[in-house]
This record gives structure tokens, sequence and C-alpha cells, in this order.
């Protein structure tokens, strides 16, 4: 996003990236629904589970269960390059083509007033920068109850798609409930996604084939690598990929940037006037740490704690197949019991379907040959709902950079993730009031899955925002303090992270920065 | 593990598993993923060895691997196998969810039951066979 603001205020601009791109000699997925391809494709398990089953995880539950062999590509080369110790923090990080929005879940809530002020984000700028990024990426929406806690202030966006069966129900249950739910802070409204419902430009509109974890085909769900390859066509724009940035020094008249070549491991160094900083909250502390930290110097972490709970909607059980389905969430059930706009925690519902049964059946505690007679009848009517809570700086949560002659970059990322007792009470009884108001929608938790720290995939704060000059600290235009001319245009600088999902508020931030690297120019 | 040896290993679990053969594509898409390196502890050796000579075990074993051995190399076979069978277009109508009557929940409890029995079962004979 900071990208394109830059080459369209004319900047010459040039993206250093790893930038993995798929194999390609991965299959084509044709152009067919879900139920189709199941029915008639004999290449299906190249695209369903992988080459070789390498896309049928075993063992315990961890992060990235839903990224399917299509999509791999996301976790490439990351344990080589990206090395973390942590027995509290499992990050999921990616040096892929297009980063971890290879595989992002599209949501794209505004924050609120009072959760962009928390974040030390400036609410005026970033309610018309999310107006911006809307309109270059394309957003879906609807205005309902819980606008307030989606879309806000958004005013250009296309409908919503239709939601399939199960959301339905569940949305036509709270409308009953409306009046009692509202009274206990629940507000549910649909998603904003960034899926367009209507052709925009070359991207067509979405579907319903119900691949929306193996297929980018149409591009109606927008990627970053959608935006990278639309400004590579421009003159002011190079994309230089195979390198990871290690870390800067900064002279007097320019920046270098000291890389790393992932071809030959061999250590290359670019220049330019202006440095922007985009690796993500983990990947941009790494970077300043290596270019100004001293060895021991801790960093600040935030984290959305994330559970899912898998749910049954009896009225939907032994149902067959539905050929509309949507593997996005669809609905957002927002809970708010101070009716304050700020710290509320969200529910996303997921239906189930194009994941495959075998994904289910491994979490069952029968055999395999019970469990598909039990999963195939309750799958129609699974919701998943994945619920993340809001997270604040503790000093119990940090990480920091440590020595390694095992690793290429010759260091690893050392996490420390904790809640205290106050925070797991809250998150305790908010799951609570999620699965007591989730039955008053008729659907009913089977059981809690907790995929463990660093799973909710939501990172920030690493250099927080300060109006004071001090170290590992950026200036409220993102400008890193010590530097003069290095900016972060990610998540770093939040100092506080809101339960909704983060990357649209990190692309409206970006824009913002890049903004201000041009108005601080000269 | 040869050629013929994964062929009846395969064959065995689409039989328990769906009560149908495998296809030849299935048995070929099971060698490969089969065919990498992981180390299997004694305990599952002598499993696979007993399910292989008594193949009416497989179900019972099964059963009452999660409870005794959840990462077990004889379910993450099984496992693996049951993928295979639902990426492909001739099983299909073995997966995807279908429209049943209010009676077939009867189906259900008595697989639920079937299933608890089977794992008390299997308590018993993985303690036996992995002693």
């Amino acid at each position: 996003m900071a990208a394109q603001t830059l080459v369209e205020q004319t900047a010459q601009v040039t993206m250093l990236d790893v930038g993995i791109e798929k194999d390609a000699s991965a299959v084509a997925i044709p152009d067919k629904d879900f139920l189709a391809l199941r029915k008639n494709d004999p290449n299906q398990h190249r695209y369903f589970i992988g080459d070789g089953a390498s896309g049928v995880s075993w063992g315990k539950v961890g992060k990235g269960e839903q990224i399917t062999p299509p999509r791999k590509h996301i976790l490439d080369l990351v344990e080589k390059y990206l090395p973390v110790d942590s027995s509290s923090f499992s990050p999921l990080e990616s040096l892929g083509y297009g980063g971890l929005g290879i595989g992002w879940g599209l949501q794209c809530w505004e924050y609120s007033k009072p959760d962009l002020t928390a974040s030390g984000l400036d609410s005026t700028r970033m309610l018309s920068a999310y107006q911006t990024v809307s309109d270059r990426i394309g957003i879906s929406a609807t205005k309902d109850d819980a606008n307030s806690y989606t879309i806000g202030s958004l005013k250009d966006y296309q409908q919503s798609p239709t939601m399939d069966r199960n959301d339905q129900h569940i949305y036509q249950r709270y409308l009953a409930k409306k009046t009692q739910l509202n009274s206990q802070g629940f507000y549910m409204g649909r998603t904003p996604l960034g899926l367009i419902t209507e052709d925009k430009g070359a991207r067509k509109k979405y579907a319903y084939r119900d691949m929306d974890f193996y297929s980018d085909n149409d591009q109606s769900a927008w990627r970053p690598w959608i935006t990278v390859n639309d400004l590579k066509k421009k003159a002011n724009f190079t994309y230089i990929n195979g390198y990871l940035v290690l870390r800067f020094v900064e002279k007097k008249e320019y920046t270098e940037i000291y890389c790393l070549k992932t071809s030959d491991g061999k250590q290359v160094v670019f220049r330019c006037r202006k440095l922007i900083l985009a690796a993500g909250a983990l990947g941009s502390a790494r970077i300043v740490l290596r270019s100004l930290g001293n060895e021991g110097d801790r960093l600040p972490l935030l984290c959305n704690p994330y559970s899912y709970m898998p749910c049954i909607q009896p009225r939907f059980v032994g149902q067959e197949a539905e050929q509309k389905k949507l593997g996005f969430t669809q609905l957002s059930l927002f809970l708010d019991a101070d009716h304050t706009n700020s710290g509320a925690s969200v529910a996303s519902l997921y239906s189930y379907q194009s994941l495959m049964l075998f994904r289910l059946i491994r979490h069952v505690p029968l055999d395999f040959k019970d469990a598909r007679i039990l999963m195939r009848y309750l799958m129609s009517g699974l919701v998943i709902m994945g619920v993340h809570h809001p997270d604040k700086p503790t000093s119990e949560k940090y990480l920091q950079l440590t020595p390694s002659k095992k690793t290429p970059t010759g260091d690893l990322l050392r996490i420390s993730y904790s809640l205290n007792e106050n925070e797991n009470t809250l998150i305790k009884s908010r799951e609570k009031a999620f699965t007591k108001a989730m039955r008053k929608m008729g659907a009913y938790t089977l059981k809690r899955v907790d995929p463990g720290f660093g799973s909710s995939i939501h990172y920030a704060g690493t250099l927080p925002f300060s109006s004071a000059d001090k170290p590992f600290r950026l200036h409220p235009s993102g400008r890193l303090y010590g530097t003069r001319r290095v900016y972060v245009a990610d998540s770093s600088g939040f100092n506080y992270l809101p339960a909704p999902g983060l990357a649209f508020s990190l692309m409206a931030n970006a824009h913002l920065v890049a903004q201000n690297v041009v108005q601080n120019d000269g | 593990m040869t050629k013929n040896s994964t062929d009846q290993q395969a064959q065995a679990f689409t039989h328990y598993l769906l009560k149908r053969p495998a296809t030849t594509q299935a048995l070929g898409l099971y060698e490969q993923a089969i065919n990498n390196k992981v180390s299997i502890d004694k305990a599952d050796h002598k499993l696979l060895a007993y399910i292989e000579k008594h193949p009416w075990s497989l179900g019972v074993i099964d059963a009452g691997l999660p409870y005794l051995k959840p990462y077990s190399e004889v379910r993450r076979r099984l496992y693996i196998m049951l993928a295979i069978l639902e990426a492909s277009p001739d099983y299909f109508d073995a997966f995807l969810p279908q429209k049943r009557s209010p009676l077939y929940l009867i189906y259900i409890a008595y697989s639920g039951l079937r299933a608890i029995a089977k794992a008390v079962l299997g308590l018993v004979l993985i303690k036996v066979v992995t002693r």
C-alpha cells in the first residue's frame, strides 16, 4: 500500500523482497466449483491434499491449519531465514510473494475512534485512509447493526456476497433476539471483506465456487501480489526479489541496506534516499534490532489472543452439500459489554465445507471409520467460531535477537509471551459469553481449541508510536527515532491491538506513512 | 516398504474405511505419501505387524489409539489413506454430505456405540500387542 501511494505521487520506488512464488509446476485449478471438482477432477488430490499428501497435517493443532497446498509457498524458507526460538509463542511469517496476504482471510474492519486513539493512530487521517484503501482493493460490506464495529465511516463499497444457509439462519436468529443480545453487549453484522461482488478492472466478481482456500483465478479476493503485479507495470517502480533485508546503515546523504541474496547466501548492499520498512511487526523488529540495537535489547510485542470453537446447528445436520458455500467469514459478532466501542472482542463465523472432511476427522477421538460417518453427517451443520481478543503491552510480552552461528542471518528471534491472571480471566468470561450468545442463535459449541499464542497471525507493537524521541520508537509520522530517513509502515507502531483483524488498519497506516514520507521530502 | 506391501496395506485400509477396493490411483498416491522418511517406534512396528497378520484388528486398534497414542504411525497412515480417498472422484459420495432422514440418527447412535465398544476393546488389545 505504501509503495502504491509513493508510485502515485511519482516517487521512484524500489521494493526489495524475498518474494517466493508458487511452484511453476503446481497444477492449474480448473474454473469450476468445489462440488463439480470433487465429483469429476482426477487431479484434485494435487490441490486438495498436495503431491505426496504434503498438505495432510498430522500431530498437534498449530497455526496455519487452513493453508492449503496451492498456498504452501507462504511458508517456504521461513524456518531458515526467520528462525524463532520460543516455547510460548509460535508465529506464522512469510517470505512469499505477497507475504501473509497470500492466505489472508480478507476481513476489513475499521478500528473505532477510541481504538484508533489507543493504538496511537490519527483517527481523522485514518478514516480518510480507510476509504483510499477500500477504493484501491475493493471491499464488499453491508450497512447493518454492527456498522460502528465493522465499516465505520466507509462510504463507497460493494454489496456483501450472499450468505450461505448456515449464516443466514444465524443472522435471522440474531435479529429475532437483537434487543436481548444488544443489551448484553453483542452486536452482529456482515463482515466487510476485501472481496468484490462486481467486476473491478481486470478482476472478476466473486463466483461462489467455494474454492476460496485454494484458488485466486478470478482475483475477486484482493491479495497484495495483485497490487505488486500492477505496480511492476509502472515506470517508476522496480521490484527486486530474492533478497532478505538484514539491516540498514544511515549515512549522511543516503541509507545503505544490507541484504542476503537467498540464491547464494552472499551479502549485497543497496542504497536509497529514504527507507520504508514494511516487513511486518516481527520482520521490521529484526531489521531495526540488527541496525540500531545491542545484544539484550528487548522490544514489546502485541498479538491478539485467539481460540476457535466448532459449533453445531442441529437444524442443518444431515443436509446435502451446499453449492454456493462461502469459505470466507460472513458474520462478525462483537462483544462490547461496556457499549463504548472500545476493547471489544470479536467472533468470526465460518461455515465449513471446502476444507474437506479429513481435517475435521482428525480432531475426533474415534476410529476413523466411524468418525467419517459421524462428521459427514454433522458437517452440513458445522460453523466454526474464531474468537479474537484485544491485546495490551505488558512486561511478559517481548522479543529480542540473540546471536546464533547456526542461522544464515547470524541470529534468531527469541520471543516470550504470556497472559496475566486478569487477562486470562477476562478472556475466559468473554468466551463463555460468546458460547451462550451462539446458543441463543441456534448454534451449540462442541469444544474449544487453543492453537497457542501466535496463532492469530496478528502481530504489532514492536516499535510503538511515541511523542517522545526514544530508541526503538516511532514518531507518529512513522519515522524511526534515531534516524532521519527510515520509516516503518506496518503494524510495528501500534501501541494497542484491538481485536478486529489489523490488515485493513495496517494498510491504511502504510498509506499515511507513505504520504508522510513524500511530505517530508527535501 | 516394498510396493507390494504398501499396496496390500492401502487395500486393507481402504476396505476398512469404506468397504471398497482401492483404485490404482489411490494405491499410487499412498505409496508416494508413505515412502517418506518417518521413523517408526517399536510399539508401532508391533501394531503394524499385528494388523497385517490379523486384519480384523485394524478397527479395534484404530479405535483404541486416540486414547493411548493419538499420533501413532498406524493412525497417521490410516489418516493419509483417508485423505487420499476423499480427494478422489471415485469416492466423493462417501465423503460429501447427503440429505438424511431424521431416522438416520439411529444409525449415527449405533455408529457411536460401536465406536465406544471398539475403543474399549482396542485399549486392551493395544496393551497386549505392544507389551
